[in-house]
């Protein structure tokens, strides 16, 4: 039997021919890693502190900073939102858009998924135009219609701009979800269908029966890639509140309602003047920890059956 | 054995590679709290007055109109200094400069600083002490007021106005004269003697016009002026300066409970739609504000707007300070340019001709009267510079920059923001949420 050892004569080809990538790993993506995990346990800002200070940053956010725990609760509050309402929404417009009573099906698709196109920066702006106070769309448009007298100050609300960067999220992602489950029941073999409809399955029966749990690995990857994107959910809100379209900006949102931990290490090593990259790196780290909990959380609970099987 | 060694350097040679690289590029960011590429005065000082008058300086700025404007004055009397203007945003500059310090590039020559960066610029130590050599600039030939403005928590001045930025209230002479009995500046500046009793006139404005008619468009508006009429800064050190702070939001509480803002945000497309809507009286406004905001917003009109003082008298609103690079290896040109454009005599001539702009000099304020503007038929015939001059002048403050304004300035939005929909929400709860914001970022400020 031949033993595998390392590079040798034959094999060093291979080896060089994906070192340009390894490189590339290791100066752009593994030193930054590493590099970010060195300083956040420093106190580095730009006036001139740049000392160790351990684990500090780490006391400083996990028992003493509401900002950070309150931006970390509203994304969580955000995804047990918006993801539950995408997988059945996306399922049920999926399973529309696949059933025979839809005959333009590219063009349905294609109407869904154009919202996941745009980029979050037009998504912000548009969504703050919408809602602006004063001179906003949907306030106008209420106001015309007679349902309400006053018009209400939906960006202001700490409640409201929850449920609109909820609602931001679910109609940019709609569409990608219903990419995903249209091209996953496409996929699943006509006659196990047809040996469903044959012994007298119902519509409803096929549906949870059949289709949903065939669906499961698309089901997986969407709710583990949406808890990973939730978490580090950034744009969206910012742009919302960045002062482009409003006018005054507001980091946050109103009492911080749609702060999150990426906006909030943004916050303190980049924007303002307090240039803490030392704190920023560990808010960074440690929505690094959470995003791996909640990814695992996510995995153990879709394979439950799996595993008790 | 050979084979053995084959391998091992083949080991070494990725090993050699990834090092290597990792190494290069990190090498741009390493080591530089923005003083490494110092060059010192004396070495640089070493080519004379050569030096002095040749060179190509970079400066990175947001306004090229009138940087070309000035430079074209400017090159009149040195042809031989060259400037390689990089246009950077305003909303933008300090990131970049914050950036650039972490990652170990270089700085421009010339640096700018935006009136709410200025103290974060100034505190980051990039900028040369102007006051020491090779430039040893007098910063008794400065006005006052610019000094506070224009120096670092060191008490080094490290930079020089753009231009005096005084400011004070436009106003729009319709609805003055429907509504408060007169459109001539001097009688409203008259007409209000306190900050309560233009309160309570804008109480009467809102009531009498059933309630169509506010004083000011947001609360940030007039917060724009009671911040800048304060002369103690917002933070001394690391103490919150809680009385004046209070005051401002006590006086914002009473100007809300008695209708006197339209609840717009400053800055919004709806707030520049209000210019050339008759619902809002006031505005602050600059010295830069009838080119930049009020004749951009309100085009198809002539005649229709005033200025005047508000109560509380003139302020120091926004404004541009420029300083030279303690990094830049061209320092006596920087200085020729800096001093020939905003320190001097010269670059009171260059700033008059090319942007009719004033330069906050001492000697320039000696003789007023070739600095009028004439009338502006805009402005209902007023004489623009001779207002700043006459009425502004002789009342303006200012206080000290501090590294913290931009945070004060951004805390102090989310804080409006809130007073103006929440009936409720009081000067107390507003100094309360005020300091939190700030804290956020800043734990170390305390309050008095």
């Amino acid at each position: 039997m031949m033993k595998t050892t390392g590079i040798n004569r034959t094999n060093k080809w291979p080896y060089l021919f994906i070192a340009p990538y390894f490189l590339f790993y290791a100066v752009f993506s593994l030193f930054p890693i590493l590099f970010t995990l060195y300083l956040s346990f420093t106190d580095w800002d730009l006036f001139g502190n740049n000392n160790f200070v351990g684990f500090y940053n780490y006391v400083q956010l996990f028992a003493h900073d509401k900002f950070f725990w309150k931006s970390l609760g509203n994304v969580l509050l955000f995804i047990a939102c918006y993801l539950p309402a995408l997988v059945l929404f996306g399922m049920l417009i999926a399973s529309l858009i696949e059933s025979r009573m839809i005959r333009r099906k590219t063009f349905f698709r294609l109407s869904f998924f154009s919202a996941y196109m745009t980029t979050p920066v037009a998504i912000g702006i548009i969504f703050a135009l919408l809602f602006d106070w004063q001179g906003g769309f949907i306030n106008n448009l209420f106001v015309e219609l007679g349902w309400i007298h006053e018009k209400v100050n939906w960006l202001g609300s700490a409640a409201w701009a929850r449920w609109i960067v909820i609602l931001m999220i679910f109609w940019k992602n709609l569409g990608y979800f219903i990419m995903f489950y249209t091209a996953g029941m496409a996929s699943i073999d006509t006659s196990i269908y047809e040996a469903a409809q044959i012994d007298g399955a119902s519509a409803r029966s096929v549906f949870f029966r059949i289709t949903i749990p065939l669906l499961k690995p698309i089901n997986l990857f969407l709710v583990v890639t949406s808890i990973i994107g939730g978490l580090q959910l950034v744009e969206e809100p910012m742009l919302l509140y960045s002062g482009w379209a409003s006018g005054t900006s507001m980091t946050g949102g109103p009492d911080g309602s749609v702060f999150t931990p990426i906006w909030y290490m943004f916050d303190a090593s980049f924007s303002g003047s307090s240039f803490k990259y030392g704190k920023g790196a560990a808010i960074a780290y440690s929505t690094f920890l959470f995003i791996a909990l909640f990814s695992l959380i996510g995995i153990k609970w879709l394979n439950r059956d799996g595993d008790s099987k | 054995m050979q084979r053995s060694s084959r391998k091992k350097s083949t080991w070494s040679m990725m090993t050699a590679l990834v090092l290597g690289s990792a190494l290069t590029l990190s090498a741009c960011g390493s080591n530089n709290d923005g003083n490494s590429g110092a060059a010192s005065p004396s070495a640089s000082s070493a080519g004379g007055s050569a030096a002095a008058e040749s060179g190509k300086l970079v400066e990175w700025g947001w306004d090229k109109g009138s940087h070309d404007k000035l430079m074209a004055e400017f090159s009149k009397n040195h042809p031989d200094i060259q400037v390689e203007y990089v246009e950077v945003s305003a909303k933008d500059y300090l990131k970049k400069i914050q950036t650039s310090i972490a990652s170990g590039s270089d700085l421009p020559d010339i640096i700018w600083a935006e009136a709410a960066q200025r103290g974060a610029i100034y505190e980051l130590n990039v900028m040369d002490d102007l006051g020491a050599a090779p430039y040893s600039f007098d910063k008794s030939a400065l006005l006052d007021f610019e000094v506070p403005l224009l120096t670092n928590g060191k008490g080094q001045l490290v930079a020089l106005d753009q231009q005096v930025a005084p400011g004070a209230v436009a106003y729009k002479r319709e609805l003055a004269k429907q509504y408060l009995g007169t459109d001539d500046p001097d009688q409203l500046a008259s007409m209000f003697k306190s900050w309560d009793d233009f309160a309570q006139k804008g109480k009467e404005v809102f009531d009498k016009s059933g309630g169509k008619v506010t004083m000011f468009a947001s609360l940030m508006d007039a917060y724009t002026i009671l911040s800048n009429q304060m002369t103690k800064p917002f933070i001394d050190g690391v103490s919150v300066n809680k009385t004046d702070m209070l005051g401002i939001f006590g006086q914002l509480q009473k100007l809300r409970d008695m209708n006197n803002e339209a609840k717009l945000s400053m800055w919004s497309p709806s707030w520049s739609a209000s210019y050339s809507q008759n619902n809002v009286i006031f505005y602050p406004a600059a010295n830069w504000s009838p080119e930049f905001v009020i004749k951009p917003n309100d085009k198809n009109s002539n005649g229709a707007w005033g200025l005047t003082v508000p109560p509380g008298g003139g302020f120091t609103y926004g404004g541009t300070s420029i300083g030279i690079w303690k990094g830049s290896k061209q320092k006596e040109a920087a200085w020729t340019y800096l001093k020939g454009m905003y320190g001097s005599a010269e670059g009171a001539d260059v700033s008059f001709n090319g942007m009719k702009s004033i330069l906050p000099l001492k000697s320039v304020f000696e003789d007023t009267s070739k600095l009028a503007s004439g009338p502006d038929e805009f402005f209902g015939g007023q004489d623009l510079n001779k207002f700043w001059i006459e009425k502004v002048f002789p009342s303006i403050k200012a206080k000290p920059v501090t590294k913290y304004d931009q945070d004060v300035y951004a805390a102090s939005e989310i804080v409006l923001q809130t007073m103006a929909q929440d009936p409720k929400f009081d000067a107390n709860s507003a100094f309360e949420k005020w300091t939190e914001e700030l804290k956020k970022n800043h734990p170390e400020l305390t309050i008095e």
